[in-house]
C-alpha cells in the first residue's frame, strides 16, 4: 500500500513539474479553425454596436452603429446611427477593398486596412468575422492564466500576401471553450500597438447555420502607443436573420443616408 | 588745457606711428569690429523692417487677439503642434471687434480661424468611375461613352505594364490573375453587360479593377477661414493671380499659390520643376551631383504612370509629337519616350523641360489635382473630435504681392468663415446632452488598464453567455436614421449668407490693424487693459510673437549676432590690452623720464588714454566706412533670397539694406568704449612706474 501511494505521490509530483505541453502547429490550427468557424455565420449577420473612444486631453468619442456581414461573400458594412452629427456615414467592404461614405459630401473614398473606424482605435477587423486561420501562421507560446482562465497564448504572423491590420499578433485562447480572451496586436518592427480583452461571448442560434454563432459582446482596446487611451466595442443586440439581397452596395447605403 | 589736450593729441600720434606692428594689429581689430557692427546691424534692421511688412501687411495685422483661455500660444505660420494648436475660441466676434474698435490708433479687425484640413484626390480610375456612376444615375448616354472610352485606355495601360511585369519575371500567378481581370475589362461585351446591368458591374470594377490602378493622393491644407472681403481690402499685399475673389455672401476657398504649385501640382511635373530649378537657378549640375542623379532617377521611374495621365484623346497625337521631337523610331512608346524626356544631363534639362510643358503637359488628364471651379471636399477633426466634412468651391488662386516664391507666406488656403465653422464644429450643448443620453443608455462600467485582467476575468461572471431571443432588430425605427433632413445632403450649392452671420459668430483669433505702427506696445497694453475691464479674457500679441516661429526667427539671429560680436571683442579687448601692455613696458624709460620732468600720474593715465581713443577714432572710421560702403553697394544690388524662409524675411525676392547715423554711432560708441577699458590696465601700470626705478633700468 505504501508502495503504491509513493508511486503515485512520485507521478504527481513529477506530472505537476512538467512543463506545459507545447501545442502543435496542426492543433493550433484546429483551434483557430474552431473560433473563425464558430464566429461566422452561414446566413446573414446584424448587430447593434455601440463604440466608445477614450483619448487624454479630448472629447470621448461616442457612436451606435449597425454592422452588417454576409460571411459567405465576405462582405461587411458599418452604418453609423447616432449621434446625429454621424447618422448616415458608413463602411462598405467588398472583396478586399474599403470605402467611407460620408453623406455630409456624398461622396465615397477608398480607405486601407489601416482605417481607424470613426477616428477610433478600432479596425474593420475587429467588427467582422474572424478569419485567424486563414489570414495567419501560428506559433505556440505556452500557458497562461488570466484571472480565473487558463488560456493557451500563441503567435500570429500574417501569411504572405494578406493585407491585414497588424502583420503579427498574439492571442490568448481559452484552453476549455476556444474562445479568445486577449488579443495583441504589433506592428512589423515588434513595436505593441494595441491590447484587446474579450471578457465575455455571446453565442446565438443560427437558422442558416443550423448551429450557434459567437460573438465577442464586449471588447475593450487599450493603445500601447498612445498610453492612457482606449475604445471599447459593446456589441448590443445580435440579428442572424437574412438581409435584404442588394444591402452590400453604395447605392444601398447612400440611400439610407438620405 | 587746449595746450595740453594738443599736446597729449601729438604725442600719441607719435606713439601710434612709432609703434607700427602694435598700431597695425590693435588698429585692424577695432576697424573690423566696426565693419562688422555697421554691416550686421544695419542687415538686422533691415531685414526685420521687410519681415515686419511682409509679416504685418499678409496675415497678421500689428497685434493679434485670442482667447486667454487658449492652451497653446498662436503660431499663425504653423507652431511645434504642426496645426493642433489649441488657441480657445472667441465665440462672438461682434463684441470682442465693439470693443477693439473703440480703442485708440485702431484701424481695422479681421477676423480669423486656423485649421488644417486633408483632401483626397482620388486615382484617375476611382475619378472616372465616379464619372460613370453619375453618368449611369442620370441616364447620360453621352457622358457613359466617355467614361467607358477613358476607363478602357486606363485599363489599356495597365494592361501593357502588366505584360512588361511578366516579362521581368515578376510573380506570374498574379499576374496572370491581373491580366484576366483586365483582359475582361477590355471586352465589349462586358461594355454592353455593363450597359445592361449598371449595379453589378460598376461594382465589379470598383473592386477588381480600381485596386490595380495607381492610388490617388492625400494634399494636406492649411486653412484660415476669414472674412474674406475684408481680408482682401485690409491686407493690402493680397492679390488674386488666378480666377476670382470669392462674391460677398457666397461660400468659397482660394488657394495660395503655393499651395498650387507645391502640392497640388502632379508629383512627375514638380520634381521636373524642382530639377530645373537647382541647376537654372541655383546653378547646380547634374552631371556633377550624385543627390541630382538621383532626382533624375526617380522622375524617371515615374515615366510610366505619367504616360497614363495623358489624355486618351491625345495619347497618340502627343506620343507622335515626342517621337519627332526626340527622334525616336516608330515603335517606341509614350511610356518610353517619356523616361527618354526624363533622361536628364546640364546640356538637355533646359530644352526638354520646354519640351515636357509645350508637348505633354497641356495634354495631361490632370496637371493640377484640383483646378479653378472644382468642388474641394474639405475633410478635418472638429472639435468634437468626429472627422467633419465640407464641400467648398475653388473660386482662384491668390498670392501676396512680392512674396509669390515664399512657401511660408502661402502657408494658408483662405475661405470664408462660414465654412470654416462647418469645419471646425462648435461642441454645442446639444451635442454634449445627446452624448450623455447615449452614454448613459449603454451603462458601460469604465475599466483601468492596471488592473484589467482581473477586473474582466476574476468575477463571477461566465465566459459565454447564450442570447435565446429568437427575434432581432429594426435599426431604422426610432433613430434618427432616414431623418437627417437638408443638412444631411451633399451639397454643393449653398444658400448666400449675410454679413451678420459672419460677425456674430466664432473665431479663432483676430488682427488688429493700427493707424501708427510705432506705438504697437502702447495699443497691444490699451487692448489687455480693455480685455481686463470687460472680462473679455482675451491674449494680446504683437505680430512678432505671433508668427511663432519665423517670429523668433530675428530674436535668435539678433541674439547670434550679438554673441558673435561680444566675443569677437572680448578678443580684441585681450588683444588690445596685451598689446598696450607689452607697449608700455617697453616704454617704462620714457614713461619714467616724464614722471622724473614733473609729469602727474593723471597726465600720464590721460596720455595712453588718448592714444586708444585717437587710434579707436582713426580705426572705427575706417571699419566705420567700410561698413557703410558695403551696405550701399548691398542697397543697391540687393541681396537675393536663396531659400524660400528669406523670400518672406526679405520682403520679396531681394533685400536692399539701408545704413543710418544710428549703426554708425553704435558701432563708434561700442569701440570707443572696448578701446578704453582695453586701455584702462596698461596706463594703470604706466602710472605706477617710479621715475628712479626707470632710470636704473635704462642702466
Amino acid at each position: 500500500m505504501r508502495l503504491i501511494v509513493s508511486t503515485l505521490f512520485v507521478l504527481v509530483t513529477i506530472g505537476l513539474s512538467l512543463p506545459a505541453v507545447a501545442l502543435d502547429t496542426a492543433a493550433m490550427v484546429k483551434i483557430l479553425e474552431t473560433l473563425d468557424d464558430r464566429q461566422r455565420n452561414a446566413g446573414d449577420y446584424k448587430t447593434l454596436t455601440y463604440i466608445e473612444q477614450k483619448e487624454k486631453g479630448k472629447n470621448d468619442l461616442l457612436y451606435e452603429a449597425i454592422v452588417y456581414r454576409r460571411d459567405a461573400d465576405d462582405k461587411f458594412m458599418i452604418l453609423f446611427s447616432k449621434p446625429k452629427s454621424e447618422a448616415g456615414k458608413g463602411y462598405l467592404r467588398l472583396d478586399k477593398n474599403l470605402f467611407l461614405y460620408d453623406p455630409a459630401v456624398g461622396k465615397w473614398e477608398r480607405r486601407t486596412e489601416r482605417e481607424r473606424i470613426g477616428g477610433t482605435n478600432s479596425r474593420r477587423s475587429d467588427f467582422d468575422e474572424s478569419r485567424l486561420a486563414e489570414e495567419y501562421d501560428p506559433a505556440f507560446v505556452g500557458e497562461e492564466t488570466l484571472g480565473k482562465f487558463a488560456a493557451y497564448r500563441m503567435k500570429l504572423t500574417a501569411k504572405k500576401g494578406i493585407d491585414v491590420a497588424y502583420p503579427v499578433m498574439e492571442i490568448w485562447v481559452h484552453k476549455e471553450t476556444n474562445n479568445v480572451l486577449k488579443q495583441q496586436e504589433y506592428a512589423l518592427s515588434g513595436r505593441l500597438l494595441r491590447t484587446s480583452y474579450y471578457p465575455q461571448w455571446g453565442k446565438k442560434f443560427s437558422e442558416s447555420k443550423g448551429q450557434d454563432v459567437y460573438y465577442p459582446k464586449q471588447i475593450r482596446i487599450f493603445d500601447e502607443v498612445e498610453k492612457g487611451n482606449s475604445t471599447t466595442i459593446v456589441l448590443r443586440e445580435v440579428d442572424l436573420r437574412p438581409l435584404d439581397a442588394n444591402i452590400f452596395t453604395k447605392a444601398w447605403l447612400e440611400s439610407k443616408s438620405r | 588745457m587746449i595746450g595740453t589736450f594738443r599736446v597729449l593729441v601729438l604725442m600719441s600720434l607719435r606713439n601710434i606711428f612709432s609703434h607700427k606692428v602694435k598700431t597695425l594689429i590693435v588698429g585692424a581689430i577695432m576697424a573690423f569690429g566696426t565693419f562688422l557692427l555697421v554691416l550686421g546691424t544695419s542687415i538686422l534692421d533691415s531685414i526685420e523692417a521687410s519681415m515686419a511688412q511682409s509679416i504685418v501687411s499678409s496675415l497678421a495685422g500689428h497685434l493679434q487677439v485670442y482667447d486667454g483661455r487658449a492652451k497653446d500660444p498662436l503660431a499663425l505660420f504653423g507652431g511645434l503642434s504642426f496645426g493642433s494648436e489649441d488657441i480657445g475660441e472667441i465665440p462672438d466676434y461682434s463684441k470682442v471687434r465693439a470693443e477693439l474698435a473703440a480703442i485708440p490708433n485702431v484701424r481695422a479687425t479681421v477676423p480669423m480661424g486656423l485649421n488644417v484640413s486633408v483632401v483626397n484626390a482620388t486615382g484617375d480610375m476611382d475619378r472616372e468611375l465616379e464619372l460613370l456612376r453619375a453618368a449611369v444615375g442620370r441616364g447620360d448616354k453621352v457622358a457613359m461613352a466617355q467614361s467607358e472610352l477613358r476607363i478602357r485606355h486606363i485599363v489599356g495601360l495597365l494592361k501593357a505594364e502588366t505584360e512588361r511585369n511578366a516579362v521581368i519575371g515578376r510573380d506570374k500567378a498574379d499576374l496572370d490573375e491581373k491580366s484576366a481581370l483586365l483582359d475582361r475589362a477590355l471586352t465589349d461585351a462586358f461594355w454592353a453587360q455593363l450597359r445592361a446591368e449598371p449595379t453589378l458591374n460598376l461594382q465589379w470594377l470598383d473592386t477588381k479593377i480600381a485596386p490595380l490602378a495607381p492610388e490617388g493622393r492625400i494634399l494636406y491644407m492649411r486653412l484660415l477661414g476669414t472674412d474674406l472681403p475684408l481680408f482682401a481690402r485690409t491686407f493690402d499685399r493680397f492679390e488674386i493671380s488666378e480666377g476670382t475673389m470669392v462674391p460677398e455672401g457666397e461660400r468659397g476657398i482660394l488657394l495660395s499659390r503655393s499651395f498650387f504649385e507645391k502640392q497640388a501640382k502632379d508629383k512627375a511635373a514638380r520634381d521636373l520643376d524642382k530639377i530645373h530649378e537647382s541647376v537654372v537657378v541655383k546653378g547646380r549640375s547634374i552631371d556633377k551631383e550624385k543627390a541630382l542623379q538621383d532626382e533624375v532617377a526617380r522622375l524617371k521611374r515615374q515615366a510610366t504612370s505619367l504616360a497614363g495621365r495623358v489624355r486618351p484623346e491625345s495619347y497618340a497625337e502627343v506620343e507622335s509629337a515626342l517621337r519627332t521631337r526626340l527622334g525616336a523610331e516608330d515603335s517606341v512608346q509614350l511610356p518610353a519616350l517619356v523616361e527618354q524626356l526624363f533622361t536628364l544631363n546640364d546640356a538637355n534639362l533646359r530644352a526638354q523641360h520646354d519640351l515636357f510643358y509645350e508637348v505633354v503637359a497641356p495634354q495631361m488628364e490632370q496637371l493640377y489635382a484640383v483646378a479653378i471651379g472644382d468642388v474641394l471636399t474639405l475633410r478635418a477633426v472638429s472639435k468634437t473630435g468626429y472627422f467633419n466634412a465640407v464641400n467648398v468651391k475653388i473660386h482662384g488662386i491668390y498670392s501676396f504681392k512680392g512674396l509669390e516664391k515664399s512657401d511660408l507666406a502661402g502657408a494658408v488656403n483662405v475661405l470664408d468663415l462660414i465654412t470654416f465653422r462647418e469645419l471646425y464644429g462648435q461642441f454645442t450643448e446639444a451635442q454634449q446632452k445627446e452624448m450623455a443620453a447615449i452614454r448613459e443608455d449603454v451603462g458601460l462600467e469604465v475599466v483601468k488598464k492596471e488592473n484589467v485582467e482581473d477586473a474582466l476575468f476574476g468575477g463571477d461572471d461566465s465566459l459565454i453567455v447564450a442570447d435565446t431571443d429568437e427575434g432581432g432588430f429594426d435599426e431604422f425605427e426610432g433613430n434618427t436614421l432616414g431623418d437627417t433632413g437638408g443638412d444631411k445632403k451633399a451639397q454643393v450649392a449653398f444658400p448666400p449668407f449675410t454679413q451678420a452671420q459672419v460677425d456674430e459668430g466664432l473665431v479663432l483669433n483676430i488682427a488688429v490693424l493700427l493707424d501708427d505702427d510705432t506705438k504697437i506696445g502702447e495699443t497691444q497694453a490699451a487692448i489687455a487693459a480693455m480685455s481686463e475691464d470687460k472680462g473679455l479674457n482675451l491674449n494680446v500679441v504683437d505680430w512678432r510673437t505671433a508668427a511663432g516661429i519665423v517670429g523668433q526667427f530675428m530674436i535668435v539671429t539678433r541674439a547670434v549676432l550679438w554673441i558673435a560680436i561680444f566675443i569677437i571683442f572680448l578678443v580684441a579687448l585681450v588683444i588690445i590690452n596685451n598689446s598696450m601692455v607689452m607697449a608700455t613696458m617697453e616704454r617704462t624709460g620714457e614713461v619714467g623720464t616724464m614722471r622724473a620732468i614733473g609729469a602727474q600720474r593723471r597726465f600720464v593715465l590721460t596720455m595712453f588714454l588718448v592714444e586708444t581713443l585717437v587710434l579707436g577714432a582713426v580705426a572705427g572710421t575706417l571699419g566705420a566706412l567700410a561698413g557703410v560702403g558695403l551696405v550701399t553697394f548691398l542697397g543697391s544690388v540687393g541681396i537675393p533670397a536663396v531659400e524660400d524662409v528669406l523670400v518672406l524675411l526679405f520682403a520679396g525676392p531681394r533685400l536692399y539694406p539701408t545704413v543710418g547715423p544710428s549703426h554708425v554711432l553704435l558701432a563708434l560708441v561700442v569701440i570707443f568704449f572696448v578701446s578704453v577699458v582695453s586701455t584702462l590696465y596698461p596706463a594703470w601700470i604706466a602710472t605706477r612706474i617710479q621715475p628712479v626705478v626707470a632710470m636704473q633700468r635704462r642702466d
